[in-house]
């Protein structure tokens, strides 16, 4: 009996820290809500206008974790990928690499202040500065 | 259902079945293992080579990709910078196939080496340090160009460095490990092989013995009970018919076998039922011969029967002749009667006319002699008269004597057996001879002392007139018959001579027969003398005839005298 609840416990553990991601964009942004088709063209910088003709700005958490994992997860590409991706496009001359940035919190700043901007982050970060187009339900962190 | 019942077509499917069935068996096993090997194989050079390769064009790439990323930094002129920027481009895309090539031939592979979760740990933290590598090469090429213009960048602690090295370690790292995989694949294939190959010569040796115990083990299966058949089927044609197969199976051949004791039984009991009959034929032969000999023997009594019946029919005839002939008599003997009858009174009257005539003659003559005068008139009338009445008196008493001879002839009142004067029986048989007798014939009588004969009165006179008549047609012109009697024992001889032309030696056979008498211009039948001897027989007495052509015949009767 003491062993079957421990289980229940820490499997409850682990549900509650899965990490929700949120896909956030600047308010002005002509979307509500994109497919996961739509934010990896985005991100592999094969969209570069929204459909007001605003460009698109992305935005990259450089801080390795749980959130960083569960957007790359949720794009179907690893990080290293989508690094490779953004380099031919650089040496390309096509577009930049999306914006690096430190932590959530600048993240919410820039994307909320930069017109077309889109990021990512953790759900409880998000506040009304932004709008949120899709809700990522990661899967639970590693221990 | 037992094996030895089963259809003779189902056991050889069986049982080559069987044998196709671990041929196959080893063959698919041998497939198995051949597949085996080659997976191993493919193992060893798609999935373990494939990877090693792949992790060490990556190797590669990246030490080129780290130069080209220097050279790009250092450069000092856009076409440098170009020319540097599109080999790393190239090299980028090298890298990424090779990292897909890796990741797929990962997860195709079916392989769990023990190790591969450290393996996965070296490939997640070359990764990761890639992922890092990237991330610090990007701000440098972003910072080398900006705005379009070229920008000096001066690298001072190389954190791209370490982290490139350490990106080495762990690709070096993947290469050693995948070629122990790769070791230990070929060593399990060939281990693989050399078992195998064993296993496959054990199993060829093993199929070709079970194949012939087999094919031994199936054949004595049939041919076994087949030379049981055969056997019994030898003995069966030597006729040993108690032959009984027992060969216990419900497949073709048992069925054979059963209906070889059906045969056998039936022959047997064919051939006692042959037995039998042939005992029963011999039986019926034998009552065939018993009644062919009683049927022999009634054929014989049959003809004795029909010889018999023969004789008797010939007496019938004879009896019917003799009834035929004794009713013409009669007829005749009534008609005679009737006749003689008749002629009597006439007789009587011409007698008494006679008698009274007579009378009147001698009155006549008494007055003649007392009339003198008239005598020369008278007297030759008388003697006319005298004359005339001595012709009606003489034809008279010739009528008289007719109708008495008749009379006595016919006797048939007198139709009985009876003791009668013979001589008077051939004397009246003269008489009805008529005139010839006395005209050109001469008979003569030589009576003996015959007393009274017990006969047939009107029989023996028909056969006295019967020979009599014959005599006489007999006699051409002038001729004589000569009758004389006598006694001789207990007998009475007659004996009849003419001088007539006799009987031919050859017709004398046949002349009591049914033949043509030859009378002067008359033809009679012969058959009075049929009846003649038929009478004398009835008395038990004989009749005979000699005869001499040209000469005479005599007729000899011998009559019982009848005297007991």
């Amino acid at each position: 009996m003491r062993a079957v609840c421990t289980i229940v416990l820490l499997l409850l553990a682990a549900s509650a820290s899965a990490q929700q991601v949120a896909i956030i964009a600047n308010r002005s942004v002509p979307a509500d809500s994109l497919s996961q088709r739509e934010v990896l063209d985005i991100y592999s910088g094969d969209v570069r206008t929204w459909k007001n003709g605003v460009p698109v700005v992305p935005f990259d958490l450089s801080q390795d974790g749980v959130v960083r994992d569960t957007f790359y997860e949720y794009l179907g590409k690893k990080s290293s990928r989508m690094k490779s991706i953004w380099m031919k496009n650089l040496l390309m001359g096509e577009c930049q690499p999306p914006r690096t940035v430190d932590n959530e919190i600048k993240l919410l700043d820039q994307v909320s202040a930069t017109p077309g901007g889109i990021g990512y982050l953790s759900l409880q970060s998000v506040n009304d500065s932004v709008k949120v187009l899709t809700v990522i339900a990661g899967s639970p962190a590693p221990d | 259902m037992q094996f030895r019942h089963w259809k003779l077509g189902v056991k050889f499917t069986v049982a080559v079945g069987v044998v196709f069935a671990l041929m196959a068996a080893g063959n698919l096993w041998s497939m198995s293992v051949i597949l085996s090997l080659k997976s191993d194989l493919d193992d060893v050079s798609r999935n373990w080579m494939g990877r090693i390769i792949a992790i060490s064009e990556i190797n590669r790439s990246t030490a080129d990709l780290r130069m080209r990323q220097l050279r790009y930094v250092a450069s000092d002129s856009l076409a440098v910078l170009q020319e540097q920027g599109a080999e790393i481009i190239t090299l980028i895309d090298q890298i990424n196939n090779n990292r897909d090539t890796y990741e797929e031939l990962r997860r195709i592979s079916t392989r769990k080496p023990a190790d591969s979760l450290y393996e996965w740990g070296l490939y997640d933290a070359f990764d990761r340090n890639w992922d890092a590598y990237q991330t610090d090469i990007l701000s440098v090429i972003q910072s080398k160009l900006v705005g379009g213009a070229l920008q000096t960048v001066i690298i001072g602690s190389d954190p791209p460095g370490d982290i490139f090295d350490s990106i080495r370690v762990s690709l070096n790292k993947l290469v050693e490990i995948n070629k122990s995989y790769a070791v230990k694949a070929a060593d399990a294939a060939e281990a693989r092989l050399q078992a195998f190959r064993v296993a496959s010569e054990i199993l060829l040796i093993g199929s070709i013995l079970m194949s012939g115990v087999f094919t031994i083990v199936i054949v004595r299966l049939i041919t076994r009970p087949i030379r049981k058949l055969v056997a019994a089927a030898g003995q069966v044609a030597d006729g040993e018919l108690d032959v009984r197969l027992d060969i216990d199976s419900r497949d073709e051949i048992g069925n054979l076998a059963a209906s070889f004791n059906v045969m056998t039984r039936a022959l047997r009991d064919s051939r006692d039922r042959s037995v039998r009959q042939s005992a029963e034929l011999q039986r019926q032969h034998s009552e065939l011969q018993a009644a062919h000999l009683g049927l022999a023997s009634q054929k014989d009594e049959t003809d004795r029967a029909n010889r018999g019946l023969a004789d008797a029919l010939h007496k019938l005839r004879e009896a019917q002749e003799e009834l035929l002939m004794k009713e013409k008599t009669a007829f005749l003997g009534q008609l005679v009667a009737g006749v003689a009858h008749e002629l009597n009174n006439p007789a009587g009257a011409l007698m008494s006319a006679d008698d009274v005539s007579r009378r009147i003659l001698n009155r006549l003559q008494a007055i003649n002699a007392q009339r003198p005068e008239a005598t020369a008139e008278v007297a030759p009338l008388i003697k006319s008269l005298e004359n005339n009445l001595e012709v009606s008196r003489t034809a008279a008493e010739r009528i008289r004597d007719i109708v008495s001879s008749l009379r006595s002839f016919a006797r048939l009142d007198e139709a009985e057996v009876q003791q009668a004067d013979i001589h008077q029986g051939i004397d009246s048989s003269i008489i009805l001879l008529g005139t010839e007798v006395p005209n050109r014939i001469t008979m003569t009588k030589n009576y003996g002392d015959l007393p009274r004969i017990t006969c047939r009165p009107a029989q023996l006179n028909q056969v006295f007139y019967n020979i009599l008549r014959n005599a006489v047609d007999a006699i051409e012109g002038q001729g004589a018959i000569a009758i004389s009697t006598e006694t001789d024992g207990d007998f009475a001889l007659l004996r009849f001579s003419d001088s007539g032309r006799g009987i031919p030696a050859d017709r004398l056979q046949q002349v009591f027969g049914f033949t043509l008498g030859q009378g002067a211009g008359r033809v009679r039948m012969g058959s009075g003398l049929i009846a003649s001897y038929s009478i004398i027989q009835q008395h038990r007495g004989d009749i005979a005839i000699e005869s001499t052509e040209g000469v005479g015949t005599t007729v000899r009767i011998r009559l019982p005298l009848g005297r007991s």
